[in-house]
């Protein structure tokens, strides 16, 4: 259900930039999505075709690129993807489960194919 | 016709953000600590704020933002117990987000406020990825949900400073290991506080209205 939101900010931010590059036709846009952002890429891809209809975006293709948890261990500075993810975000080095967040929260528009 | 390649490279949500910047500007001027609340439906959120708001009594004053799909139960609820609060209806939304927020906040009464309780919609999932320009992000979870929650739903767990585990005078018809639901907890995010209440009957209020107080002081 919260794809919505995003979904519509996707197409907002697409429909923006196909105007300032008076586009014909938007044909592909290409997401960034990480792991633990809990966002599903075809939920997205769902709504967006409902909500493309009767605009430039119309039939566009959403191209996903997903980016995995990693987590940098906090005791031994290990960066590491838990491995019984979401059971544990202990180090696989030394068990230490306090850590700081690399990268799986993206959510971004990178870039677009259009028709000009 | 041609073919073209064009970057955007934005954030999605990046509105979401400025307008928790935003909020948070209007509160750090303020002396006020900003609680966004978050729980599964029925898990005591409104109790939770009725209950600290009865502990506190005269030490410390608490208004509401109050967030459901629809109507305004919560907000009639707490208006009983003499509590500032504003009702927002987000009709078919499953968070809030920073903007319905910014909307209402200066509706409160700012500087007679040393707490702000959000209360966001029941759900474990959506609202941990939309920040509102809290402070500090509580998880309640009621033991009538089951101990396997925090393993289920670690998102919103490792984003919380604090998780009130609720109903505990339930214990005594529930069959609910409580400690594997703090290891949960702990496994997702070490350094979350974690306290087991009763918000109908007040056990366990004291420890959590501490932290709170002492996370008010943290800010000032
Ligand atoms: N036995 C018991 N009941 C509780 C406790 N806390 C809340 N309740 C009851 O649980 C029900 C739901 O509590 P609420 O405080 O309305 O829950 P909420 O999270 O605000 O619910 P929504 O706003 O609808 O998501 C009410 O009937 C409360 O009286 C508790 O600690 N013990
Ligand atoms: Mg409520
Ligand atoms: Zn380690």
């Amino acid at each position: 259900m919260h794809e919505v939101t995003v979904t519509q900010d996707i197409l907002e931010k697409a429909l923006d930039a196909a105007k300032v590059n008076n586009a014909k036709a938007i044909t592909k846009i290409r997401i960034k999505v990480g792991d633990f952002t809990g966002f599903d890429p075809g939920c997205i891809s769902f709504y967006f075709e409902l909500m493309a209809k009767d605009t430039i975006a119309e039939g566009a293709v959403l191209e996903f690129e997903k980016i995995p948890l990693s987590l940098n261990c906090s005791a031994c500075d290990l960066t590491f993807t838990p491995e019984d993810f979401p059971l544990s975000f202990a180090c696989p080095a030394c068990g230490n489960t306090r850590n700081r967040l690399v990268s799986g929260k993206e959510l971004s528009v990178e870039d677009m194919e259009i028709d000009v | 016709m041609a073919k073209k390649k064009i970057p955007i490279k934005e954030k999605v949500r990046k509105g979401n953000e400025e307008y928790a910047k935003e909020n948070c500007r209007i509160l750090a001027g303020k002396d006020i600590l900003c609680i966004n609340l978050m729980s599964s439906p029925g898990a005591g959120k409104t109790t939770l704020i009725e209950v600290t708001r009865e502990f506190f009594g005269d030490d410390y004053r608490i208004a509401v933002i109050e967030g459901d799909l629809a109507g305004n139960i919560d907000e009639k609820r707490l208006m009983k117990s003499g509590i500032p609060v504003v009702q927002i209806n987000t009709v078919s939304m499953c968070h809030l987000n920073a903007y319905m927020v910014n909307e209402v906040l200066e509706d409160l009464p700012l500087d007679d406020a040393d707490f702000i309780f959000i209360e966001n919609i029941g759900n474990l999932v959506c609202p941990a990825g939309v920040p509102l320009g809290e402070d500090v992000r509580v998880v309640i979870l009621a033991i009538t949900e089951g101990d396997d929650k925090p393993a289920k739903y670690p998102v919103i767990f490792h984003d919380a400073d604090a998780v009130v585990i609720n109903k505990i005078d339930f214990l005594r018809f529930m069959d609910v290991d409580v400690a594997s639901i703090e290891e949960q907890i702990k496994a997702i995010n070490p350094d979350a506080s974690i306290f087991k209440v009763s918000a109908i009957n007040g056990d366990g209020i004291g420890e959590w209205a501490d932290w709170l107080a002492m996370k008010k002081k943290e800010k000032a």
